[in-house]
């Protein structure tokens, strides 16, 4: 296709789009677009030919048959904080900005629910519901950021789900408006009505099935009391026992959060809390429930902190010390900046017990490929964020990094994990599930996408290698040096 | 045990095969499917009067053989199974580590885990523990071709891929049958408590609010009408010091925590409470009495879900219903059992039953053209034929893309034909 034609046919799209969202519901320019290139995956990037910021479930109704009549990719986007490329354009297109959709629309605490719109920001829900003594419990590090829709479409974690769950565990419903522009409900305020659980299967599927236009969520009762401890190790080995051992116990604490030496720094430097920087690693170990009792827990765990070899074990005695603590784990992305230009995270899984194992594992892989490697992760339920550290303008670094991320994801299958506990598939990690399923696995899969989106225009290329129809033109696969997993 | 050749289901009778691996099932269902055959996935074939009868010929395929654990590392707080074991052989395994699937069961030496996950089984505890969605980490079933297909992991997180058995969860084995699976497991408590409070019948909408916003935080929310308290104490072994509706509030965890509970539920419900309180700590049988209530009870079986704080409305319609009535709501779901022995010869079952569908609907959504809350299954309806309109009610928004999602993985119709939803 020739640049002019190409242009035409994005004129005309630009034209049937404005009908519908208005002149200021959408972006054309390629400067304004390159803000929308990629998410927090930063090293594949696609441009997308326009962004569309739709306000109403109509208005998304109106966006998707457009592009149905026209043959374009679509694909929608919440803030843009998920870091697999879940909303990578691959294929150009239309990218679905929920991002003007931000209305709580019902909080409805009797019931125990809250219905939202994809764009609302995960952190105002809890704010919204908290002083009647309720929260929205999945909490991941982007909180702040993280918009609901984008929750539901990477089944996000976060540090308390060890002990509430990940999103899909607190999703009642969903209104999603299917690829072809149909709109339906599915799911709702309501538990458990007869049929399939197509909520279940929504959550987690990374936009592949539409758009998703509203959310009814669950909300949880505050717990009576929390008890928030730090312990500080001499070494990874001696905290990963500690974790082990805390959960081998029969103790579910509420988080379990571990920080190594090399991201300590730069927390410390970020915010001050009081880290020893002398430490190998510090463990936020955090339990709630009733008053009654909970120092009892408190103190178990503290015994086996110790037991391990703690130096330290100290707790956060007042709740602002508390939520410096929390500041410093969630915020500590922010902070990595301070140790290199760049940074690659990942988001593998192995069984818990086998965290000690994979974090020497790790630090051998980072000599070997000459990479340094911060860990900060959620270690009791054994998903590792290991965040690799480079300069993007070096190739070879670049190279180093793509080969040293493969190798960690590598040891984690073979470990029995995961390559991805909450970030997802996107189209970072395409490569890994043929590792991860058979060819049955697969088609089973691409079988439940066919039935939502047959034709593939919705969100292409992502988490299935078969991925739908409309398969990624050349000029997009150019845009991903490094995609391939070296074998 | 000797295995039955032949099993009645909804009054068609189908022979039954008992494949002994995995490997031996997929290659009965790859004969079944080129021989045109039906697949009816049978496990224990406890729960077989759910949904409705084979409409197809075909062969019962029977998973009890397949009962082995594959992997059970019990530090990693999760088991890997296949799916012909009994929950109660399940429950023994775990209990070797002080750990256990929170789900309520009722005849667990029968019960198998397939089965459980087939028709998502759940019980009082689901108010504090959930239900087999959040238990469920990987899942392998047998599809169409005869092929294990597996989707989820080993691991307690993990967002590879789509979460296929979520859509297994509860679908009666109508896009395969389910061989085996990695469930999340959890610490046994140190002690538990039960705690049955009499309540006048003009009190039970202030029990739902108060135990909804009071300082404890139960496990079990229940609100039992006079016949299934009565129940529930019989198998308990319990003499009942009142008639009537009763509250039943259940704990569980430390021991210190559990007691200051029952004290502060017992302080919390002093106003509240028509008589003495029975307090059962501790109490294997009562929790066995509580999970037994959830098994098959008189001429005709309901479920219905409505919105939490409409459950004491509908219970009480629900209590009224039938002669010989039982009715459990789980006030904190919303999730409602009853069952009863109706007269048909007035009214049949179906006017019935659509008129109780109506009062599940939440009362402000009554008027939408799209009813988008409540529901009411009929999971036993004693000598009436059953039919969906009878058993599910109307179809919903959604239903045509499930009955894509059939198609796609079904196309066939091998499994399970006819007995889900229509199309399904």
């Amino acid at each position: 296709m020739t640049a002019t034609l190409l242009d035409e046919k994005t004129a005309i799209l630009i034209t049937h789009l404005t009908k519908i969202v208005g002149p200021d519901g959408l972006i054309s320019s390629p400067a304004e677009l390159m803000v929308y290139e990629c998410d927090g995956y930063t090293m594949e990037k696609n441009r997308p030919e326009v962004v569309v910021f739709p306000r109403c479930t109509e208005e998304i109704v109106g966006v998707v048959k457009a592009c149905n009549e026209l043959g374009v990719p679509f694909l929608p986007r919440g803030s843009g904080t998920s870091l697999a490329g879940g909303c990578l354009p691959v294929g150009g297109g239309v990218i679905i900005s929920l991002a003007r959709m931000r209305k709580i629309l019902e909080v409805d605490i009797r019931n125990r629910y809250a219905l939202v719109e994809p764009g609302v920001i995960n952190t105002w829900l809890t704010n919204r519901v908290k002083n009647d003594g309720w929260h929205y419990a999945p909490d991941p590090s982007s909180q702040g950021a993280c918009t609901i829709g984008g929750n539901v479409a990477t089944n996000s974690g976060g540090p308390h789900t060890l002990k509430y769950g990940v999103t899909v565990n607190h999703i009642l419903g969903v209104e999603l408006v299917l690829p072809d522009g149909r709109v339906i409900q599915i799911g709702g305020p309501v538990e458990e009505a007869p049929g399939y659980d197509l909520t279940g299967l929504v959550v987690g599927s990374e936009g592949t099935f539409g758009v998703v236009s509203k959310v009814w969520v669950r909300l949880v009762r505050n717990p009576q009391s929390v008890r928030t401890l730090l312990g500080i190790f001499e070494s990874v080995d001696d905290a990963t026992r500690t974790i082990s051992e805390i959960i081998g116990a029969g103790i579910v604490p509420a988080a379990l959060e571990m920080l190594d030496n090399l991201i300590l720094g730069a927390v410390e430097e970020a915010f001050g809390f009081g880290f020893p920087l002398d430490a190998g690693a510090v463990l936020i170990m955090e339990v709630d429930g009733l008053e009654t009792g909970i120092d009892d827990e408190a103190a178990r765990i503290e015994s086996i902190a110790l037991k391990n070899k703690a130096r330290k074990v100290s707790r956060a005695n007042t709740e602002a010390e508390r939520m410096l603590l929390w500041k410093s784990r969630k915020q500590a992305f922010g902070a990595v900046g301070r140790l290199a230009p760049s940074y690659c995270t990942q988001d593998g899984v192995v069984p818990r017990t086998r965290l000690p194992e994979m974090l020497r594992i790790m630090h051998d892989i980072s000599k070997r490929h000459d990479i340094r490697i911060a860990n900060i992760f959620h270690a009791g339920d054994g998903n590792m964020h290991p965040i690799l550290l480079f300069d993007e303008r070096d190739p070879a670094q670049v190279q180093r990094v793509m080969e040293a991320s493969h190798e960690i994801l590598d040891t984690c299958l073979k470990l029995g994990g995961s390559v991805t506990g909450e970030h997802g598939i996107g189209v970072e990690k395409i490569d890994f599930m043929p590792k991860l399923f058979s060819p049955d696995d697969l088609m089973a899969m691409t079988r439940v996408r066919q039935a939502f989106n047959p034709t593939g225009l919705c969100s292409p290329g992502k988490m299935l290698p078969t991925a739908g129809a409309c398969s990624e033109p050349a000029a997009a696969r150019q845009l991903k040096p490094g995609r391939r997993a070296p074998h | 045990m000797s295995e039955p050749q032949k099993i009645d289901i909804q009054g068609h009778v189908v022979t039954v095969k008992h494949p002994a691996t995995q490997e031996e099932l997929g290659q009965m269902v790859h004969a079944a499917a080129q021989a045109g055959q039906a697949i009816y996935s049978v496990g224990g074939a406890t729960r077989q009067y759910l949904g409705l009868p084979p409409v197809n010929p075909g062969i019962g395929l029977c998973t009890r053989k397949l009962d082995r654990v594959i992997d059970y590392p019990a530090r990693d707080m999760t088991v890997t199974v296949e799916l012909g074991m009994t929950v109660a052989k399940l429950r023994e395994v775990l209990a070797g580590e002080n750990q256990d699937l929170p789900i309520d069961c009722p005849d667990p030496s029968r019960a198998t885990l397939g089965g459980l996950l087939a028709t998502n089984g759940s019980g009082s505890r689901r108010h504090g523990y959930g239900t087999l969605r959040d238990y469920l980490l990987g899942l392998t079933v047998i599809d169409d071709h005869g092929r294990p297909t597996k989707s989820g992991g080993r691991v307690v997180k993990n967002v590879a891929g789509y979460d296929m058995g979520k859509l297994h969860i509860g679908a009666l084995g109508t896009l395969g049958p389910l061989v085996q699976a990695t469930f999340k497991l959890k610490p046994r408590p140190e002690a538990t408590a039960l705690s049955l409070v009499p309540l006048a019948p003009d009190q039970l909408e202030a029990f739902a609010n108060q135990m909804n916003q009071g300082q404890t935080r139960p496990i079990v929310i229940d609100l039992l009408s006079a016949g299934a308290a009565r129940e529930f104490a019989r198998l308990a072994g319990q003499t009942l010091p009142r008639e009537g509706w009763h509250g039943l509030v259940g704990f569980d965890g430390a021991e210190m925590a559990v007691r200051w509970q029952l004290q502060t539920l017992r302080d919390e419900l002093r106003s509240l409470a028509a008589g003495e309180v029975l307090e059962l700590v501790s109490h294997a049988g009562a929790w066995e009495a509580l999970t037994a209530l959830g098994g098959p009870r008189g001429t005709t079986g309901l479920r219905a879900g409505v919105l939490p704080g409409e459950s004491v409305g509908l219970a009480r319609s629900l209590e009224t219903w039938a002669p010989a009535s039982g009715v459990v709501a789980h006030l904190g779901a919303g999730i409602i059992n009853a069952w009863g022995d109706p007269d048909t010869s007035r009214e049949p079952l179906l006017g019935q039953v659509e008129r109780l569908r109506h009062q599940a609907q939440p009362k402000r959504l009554q008027d939408q053209a799209q009813p988008k809350g409540g529901w009411l299954v009929v999971t036993r309806s004693g000598p009436t034929a059953r039919d969906a309109r009878m058993v599910f009610g109307s179809a919903r928004q959604d239903h045509p893309l499930m009955a894509e999602i059939k198609r796609q993985l079904d196309p066939g119709c091998l499994f399970n034909p006819g007995r889900y939803l229509t199309d399904l």
